[in-house]
């Protein structure tokens, strides 16, 4: 080796050097007193290094990070944490309440729809060998303002396409008495 | 009785195993605490530091690589840790006006009379000594030291931890050294103050 190369003694008293590399300053130093006293310089620092000591941890140190740790996971308590649990149990409640009122809002309006139109026309009666005039005297009388209101506010019905092409006019009719 | 690697700990703490956790704290809190000590010198903060290491090395459990040895890892995690409060001392002597920096790398004060009153009273003069001149070298340099001469980690690990070449560590370690052989004359020559 070169003869006060420095860096190459330093990593000698530090155990960096690689084996062969180890060798070949131990030979070195076997015959340079020079570079034996720089050896002996940095093994002296790193002796004096030694005399540096700090504090131990306290004896609390071990709780507080537990305490932390444990916080911390309160803080971010994955998917099923309590406050995701109440947020998810409110959102959850708002939504069958929605759902509810909308099938007891669409359960009036199916029974509005299903409601016999029979019920809403003025019964005609039929009897037997009586001829059925194209339009009865009874139909042509004015209807009493309580049962045109009735008929007048079931005049939606009759807009409603579905309601109106599946319904059979006859079969609305009162059965006339077959004797 | 079989010793379970830092690794083997690791991989159950990731899977939740408080236990583990446990057993990781008391391999390093010595060894951490020491470690932010000799950084930052205050020991209060060093214990802070110490237990923000650690929380964070559990919040971080699911990202660690059995890959790199666990003491890389946490030595990097405090490095930076340590780093960053080395700097934001540093900001506020400046702020204050106390900066006692002449090349912004070099001494820095932490603010705590109480601590260092305490500290004074245990510290020998060969500590005080050795203390101040580590205290003067740069950041990295005086992570490799610390690193290297007093918490026993191997220079390829340092070179990890500071994220630098290992031939760059061999320089960091070689210049400190020379550095500290000047510094610390006294104690080479004389042997005793």
């Amino acid at each position: 080796m070169k003869c006060q190369d420095r860096e190459k003694l330093f990593l000698f008293v530090q155990r960096i050097l690689q084996a062969d590399e180890a060798d070949q300053v131990r030979r070195h130093l076997a015959g340079c007193t020079e570079c034996a006293r720089t050896v002996e310089e940095y093994r002296k620092l790193d002796s004096a290094l030694d005399d540096w000591s700090v504090a131990e941890p306290s004896p609390w140190f071990e709780g507080r990070v537990r305490a932390r740790v444990a916080a911390s996971g309160r803080k971010d308590s994955g998917f099923l944490g309590f406050g995701r649990v109440r947020t998810l149990a409110a959102g959850v409640a708002a939504t069958v309440l929605i759902v509810g009122a909308l099938v007891v809002f669409n359960h009036q309006k199916v029974a509005e729809i299903n409601q016999p139109l029979s019920s809403l026309a003025r019964p005609v009666t039929i009897t037997a060998g009586q001829r059925v005039p194209a339009k009865t005297e009874a139909l042509r009388k004015p209807l009493p303002p309580e049962e045109q209101l009735k008929m007048d506010e079931n005049l939606s019905l009759l807009e409603d396409y579905e309601v109106v092409a599946d319904f059979d006019a006859l079969s609305e009719l009162p059965q006339a008495n077959s004797n | 009785m079989v010793v379970d690697s830092d690794l083997d700990l690791m991989l159950r703490v990731r899977q939740a195993d408080a236990g583990s956790f446990d057993e990781l704290l008391r391999r390093y809190r010595t060894p951490l605490v020491k470690y932010f000590c000799r950084m930052v010198r205050d020991e209060a903060l060093a214990e802070d530091l110490a237990q923000e290491a650690f929380l964070r090395v559990y919040n971080a459990r699911n990202r660690y690589r059995p890959d790199a040895r666990f003491t890389t890892w946490l030595y990097r995690i405090a490095t930076n840790l340590a780093l960053n409060a080395i700097r934001d001392a540093r900001g506020r002597g400046r702020q204050d006006g106390n900066g006692t920096a002449d090349d912004g790398e070099t001494s820095f004060e932490f603010v705590d009379p109480k601590a260092s009153a305490e500290q004074q009273m245990i510290e020998t003069d060969r500590g005080r000594m050795i203390r101040e001149a580590i205290e003067s070298l740069p950041e990295n340099q005086r992570a490799a030291v610390i690193l290297h001469k007093y918490q026993d980690v191997d220079y390829r690990q340092i070179a990890g931890i500071l994220k630098v070449s290992e031939s760059a560590v061999k320089s960091l370690l070689f210049r400190a050294y020379e550095t500290l052989r000047a510094r610390l004359e006294p104690l080479v020559r004389g042997g005793q103050l």
